[in-house]
């Protein structure tokens, strides 16, 4: 008696030790919390959810640039019935914008056009369309003269951009035409285009940097549904669109928001419910909510910690973590009762075994995640362990104190208790269980016929469908740049660089003249190579002199040809001009040894020929062809093959631990999370969703979590009080990813199904694989407890 | 679209305007629109006086033109040498030299071309909204009972371009003078004018297909 009331001394004493170090992490924990939600710092850029080219700095250079350019713009198309209408409506919206305090500011209305075409003036000789290049190879001198003179005496003026004798042929204009884009023209003050049988006016404006509230609103939304409800109300049948990344990003973020309120509210109440319906008392349900408090909080903060930022998405996916943390505070009440003999020190060194088994799996379950080099996924991995394991260790380090004394279950919870000796075991020989297990399979091996494989970058991202239609609506309209396709060019020197943008565009020319694509951006629209301005001032200067001396003939006088610049039109002094600030992010510069840009492609919609985009590249030299979008789909196929092997490989490694502890009772724990497992997939097949890498990494958090309940199970057999805890765990966590599966994007759509029906799945299953009552704990290796010995004690 | 692809696109636009003002111009008071003849069709004759920068004589053109309200504007010149421009909603079209060499350029895949024709079909029939917003304008009555209109720019881009528009005229605008920024000046002069037939014969309606 005295050497046991020793062990259990000793075991309080080293108790005492874990509860203090603990609390002093939660206080850490709870400061840390404090500086961080002062100034949260949260992302819902859906871009850093994806993998970086780190093999490749180039190309991860360019994907950045092109990203953080796009991220800020915001683009406001209008278009009424008449130009009137349209113009008077773009005007109120205006007006209406600068009232909103969303901070968006309008872009252009300045007075740099001046400053560009004097920048460029000097260099008018060497700058020339493909077609006036090809048209001025083989010049008939007399047509030339014709309509030299045309433009000198034709109706009105020549207009300012140059004198008439500087540019006799009227080069100029058709340049300038070019590089602004088809189509888009400057009309009362306003960008105009003329596109679907009507005209347009675009609005452009940038929003501020992305320090975004996380309060579910939608600042600039409403900013711009409140301009365009004033633009209606001038002009009612106005047709507005809208499209731009921050528009996106703000969906996303107020869906996010939603999502992890609805989900992480939901399934904390269920919890609370069902403890207060098993438990009727207010001290298990203060501590499980503790329990999972400190868990959601110690998520957050070791992601802020480890990655800087947390993103959305990892908060949504976070909420879901209340369904599973709450295991083991469960476990603990619901073992409570029965064994009232050990006293809560003891309690908890009966359990830890099988509860550190199941926190082990699940954790594990959740850092497979982090194999997958999506930064996405990695957030989630980290967030879900270090919330579990705090979890943990709240309810190993605390509960034995916290929790005083030992109360009665309520009738609810002894009748989920009760309910475990209804389930028959398995296997047996009636005949209904045979009949049973054969329709299963047929079931199964029909669904699994029926598997789709598909791997898309979506699944990641799923903006609102009436946004995407507007962008789209936009897209064809003024022919945007693909931010997902484009070539990377890359070259010894600035002038190769430039020179194999030349010949690669040379070729996107063709295929723009077959309307096989609608249009390019490159530097080289900009600023040609010097051995394409050297080439070009010969033309035009051999062209405009003989042009000239013919005119000065029919005028009667001697009209001299200005000189031009006597300099090279450079690169350096380019960037260094206002006017390149909108395409610098273009222009990638040094990189290591070489230098290196991008050529964008305008209006790659769902219908472009990549096959035939990505053969332009092949030929030249320097010139490589990205797709994002396939690269990132392509990585998702490839991650989804490696997590199944590694899914087989987790099961195998299960097997092992649990071979070593259950012998031959193994099977019993693991076999009903392998069936669901098997029939999860058949069902989903068969429901018509999309198997993909993130099914594959639900089906490895089942594994993770699925068996812990065979073990529960297993550890303490005919145990009533496992059962009752499996059963409140299994709801929880069944509520809890079921609201998952109602979030909006597919990724975790797909967890929160896969999850679902495993888990449903695994809670009928398990209680049938229970071993005979006389089999069970001879086989387990037995846990010596301090006061196991002691009963009358 | 960029701050400074938008401003030189004004620039541009500029020179295409102006020939859709010259081409014809209606008065915006009330008081002249009364005067101004309304017809669907306005046939006649010009000369165009041009004084360039850089160059000591004046450039001295004629020619006969052909104004459909619904169509556009078919201009002809005929001295110095022959040389057409056709401007009409849907494109704008160059012919030159003996061969009649043609250049086409369609209203709806270029920026400048697209809205021209547009705002001088508005000028013509009489929009005085649009004309309004572009132009600050100030009538006046001439001694020999004619009517003057002076039109000074509003809008930034235009005040670069032109110094002024002035139109005169009594049942149609019989004069144009243009005064440029660089100093380059264009006067026009309408003769013969003739509003009947009120409809395009089958030859002239060819000249906008």
């Amino acid at each position: 008696m005295s050497e046991s009331a020793a062990a259990a001394a000793e075991l309080r004493r080293r108790w005492r030790w874990a509860a203090w170090v603990w609390l002093a992490l939660v206080l850490a924990l709870a400061a840390h919390q404090l500086q961080f939600w002062s100034a949260p710092k949260l992302d819902s850029d859906l871009l850093t959810l994806l993998p970086r080219e780190q093999a490749d700095p180039v190309l991860a250079a360019a994907t950045e640039r092109i990203s953080d350019a796009a991220t800020r713009s915001i683009v406001v198309v209008l278009s009424g019935p008449s130009w009137a209408t349209t113009l008077s409506a773009a005007h109120a919206f205006v007006a209406a914008l600068q009232t909103e305090s969303a901070g968006l500011l309008p872009v252009g209305a300045a007075e740099h056009g001046a400053a560009t075409l004097a920048f460029y003036r000097p260099y008018r000789d060497r700058l020339l369309t493909p077609s006036q290049r090809a048209s001025l190879r083989q010049p008939d001198p007399a047509a030339l003269a014709d309509r030299a003179l045309a433009n000198l005496y034709g109706p009105g003026v020549t207009g300012g951009a140059t004198a008439w004798q500087a540019d006799p042929l009227a080069l100029w204009p058709d340049w300038w035409q070019q590089r602004i884009g088809s189509g888009i023209s400057e009309r009362d003050g306003m960008a105009s285009i003329a596109a679907a049988g009507s005209d347009w006016i675009i609005l452009s404006y940038e929003s501020p940097a992305a320090a975004f509230k996380f309060n579910g609103k939608a600042p600039i939304q409403r900013a711009l549904d409140r301009a365009s409800a004033q633009a209606r109300a001038l002009v009612p049948t106005v047709k507005i669109l809208r499209a731009g990344v921050p528009l996106h990003a703000e969906a996303a973020a107020a869906r996010a928001n939603w999502e992890m309120n609805t989900i992480g509210l939901g399934s904390f109440l269920a919890v609370i419910l069902l403890m207060w319906l098993a438990f009727r008392g207010l001290r298990p349900l203060a501590l499980v909510a503790l329990s999972l408090a400190i868990g959601w909080a110690a998520g957050v903060s070791v992601t802020a910690l480890v990655f800087g930022k947390v993103h959305l998405l990892t908060l949504v996916f976070g909420a879901s973590l209340v369904g599973v943390a709450e295991d083991y505070g469960i476990h603990y009440f619901a073992s409570r009762q029965r064994h009232r003999d050990l006293g809560s020190h003891g309690l908890m060194y009966y359990l830890l075994p099988g509860l550190t088994l199941a926190f082990v799996t699940s954790a594990l379950a959740y850092l497979a995640l982090a194999a997958a080099p999506f930064p996405g996924l990695r957030q989630m991995a980290v967030f879900s362990t270090a919330g579990l394991m705090a979890a943990f260790a709240t309810v190993a380090c605390w509960f034995p104190w916290l929790d005083q004394r030992p109360r009665p279950i309520s009738r609810f919870g002894n009748a989920i208790a009760a309910s475990l000796q209804a389930w028959p075991r398995l296997p047996n020989r009636q005949r209904f269980t045979w009949l049973l297990a054969v329709a299963l399979l047929v079931f199964t091996l029909l669904g699994l016929q029926r598997i789709q494989i598909h791997d898309d970058l979506r699944s990641l991202q799923k903006s609102p469908v009436a946004l995407v239609r507007q962008q789209q609506q936009i897209d064809q309209l003024l022919g945007l740049p693909s931010p997902a396709q484009f070539y990377l060019v890359r070259g010894a020197s600035v002038e190769q660089v430039l020179q194999r943008e030349e010949a690669l565009t040379a070729k996107l020319d063709q295929l723009v003249s077959q309307q096989q694509l609608k249009g390019y951006r490159a530097t080289s629209d900009w600023v040609p190579s010097l051995a394409r301005q050297h080439a070009d001032a010969g033309l035009t200067a051999a062209a405009e002199s003989s042009v000239l001396t013919k005119v000065s003939g029919v005028v009667g006088e001697t009209i001299t040809r200005p000189a031009f610049a006597a300099t090279d039109l450079t690169l350096e002094d380019w960037l260094r001009q206002p006017l390149s600030a909108p395409f610098r992010s273009r222009w990638l510069g040094a990189v290591g040894t070489d230098w290196a840009s991008v050529v964008m492609l305008n209006g790659v919609g769902p219908g472009a020929d990549l096959g035939l985009l990505s053969a332009q590249a092949k030929t030249i030299p320097g010139v490589r062809w990205i797709d994002r979008t396939s690269d990132i789909s392509r990585l998702l196929g490839h991650y989804r093959a490696m997590m199944a092997w590694l899914l087989v490989a987790g099961f195998a490694g299960v097997v092992l631990v649990l071979a070593l502890r259950y012998r031959r009772l193994a099977w019993r724990a693991l076999l009903p999370t392998a069936v669901a497992g098997v029939v999860t997939v058949a069902a989903l097949a068969w429901l018509g969703e999309p198997f993909d890498l993130f099914s594959v990494l639900a089906l490895l958090m089942l594994l993770g979590m699925g068996i812990d309940y065979g073990i529960f199970l297993l550890e303490h057999d005919g145990d009533g009080a496992s059962w009752l805890a499996v059963c409140l765990g299994a709801a929880s966590t069944l509520l809890a990813f079921g609201l998952l599966a109602l979030s909006a994007t597919p990724a975790l759509r797909t967890f929160g199904l896969t999850l679902l029906f495993g888990i449903g799945l695994v809670w009928l299953l398990s209680p049938l694989f229970r071993p005979p009552p006389a089999l069970s704990n001879a086989a387990i290796r037995s846990t010596p407890l301090p006061s196991q010995t002691n009963h009358e004690n | 679209m960029s701050r400074a692809q938008r401003l030189i696109r004004a620039a541009m636009q500029t020179a295409l305007l102006s020939i859709s003002l010259v081409a014809s111009a209606v008065a915006p008071t009330t008081d002249i629109r009364g005067r101004l003849a309304d017809t669907p069709v306005l046939r006649g004759s010009f000369e165009q006086e041009k004084q360039l920068k850089g160059f000591r004589h004046s450039l001295q053109s004629s020619g006969d033109f052909l104004l459909a309200r619904d169509r556009g504007v078919v201009w002809n010149t005929r001295k110095p040498f022959a040389s057409s421009i056709v401007i009409t909603k849907q494109h704008l079209l160059t012919t030159t030299g003996a061969d009649g060499a043609q250049k086409r350029v369609a209203a709806a895949g270029s920026p400048g071309v697209g809205t021209a024709p547009t705002l001088m079909l508005a000028l013509l029939t009489g929009d005085t909204v649009t004309l309004a917003e572009q132009f600050e304008i100030k009538p006046s009555e001439l001694a020999d009972g004619r009517w003057q209109l002076e039109l000074l720019p509003r809008t930034g881009a235009l005040k670069k371009a032109f110094r002024r528009i002035a139109l005169q005229g009594d049942r149609n605008v019989e004069t144009i003078r243009i005064e440029e920024r660089s100093g380059d000046h264009t006067e026009i002069r309408f003769l013969d004018l003739r509003d009947t037939p009120a409809e395009l014969d089958i030859a002239e309606a060819q000249q906008f297909e």
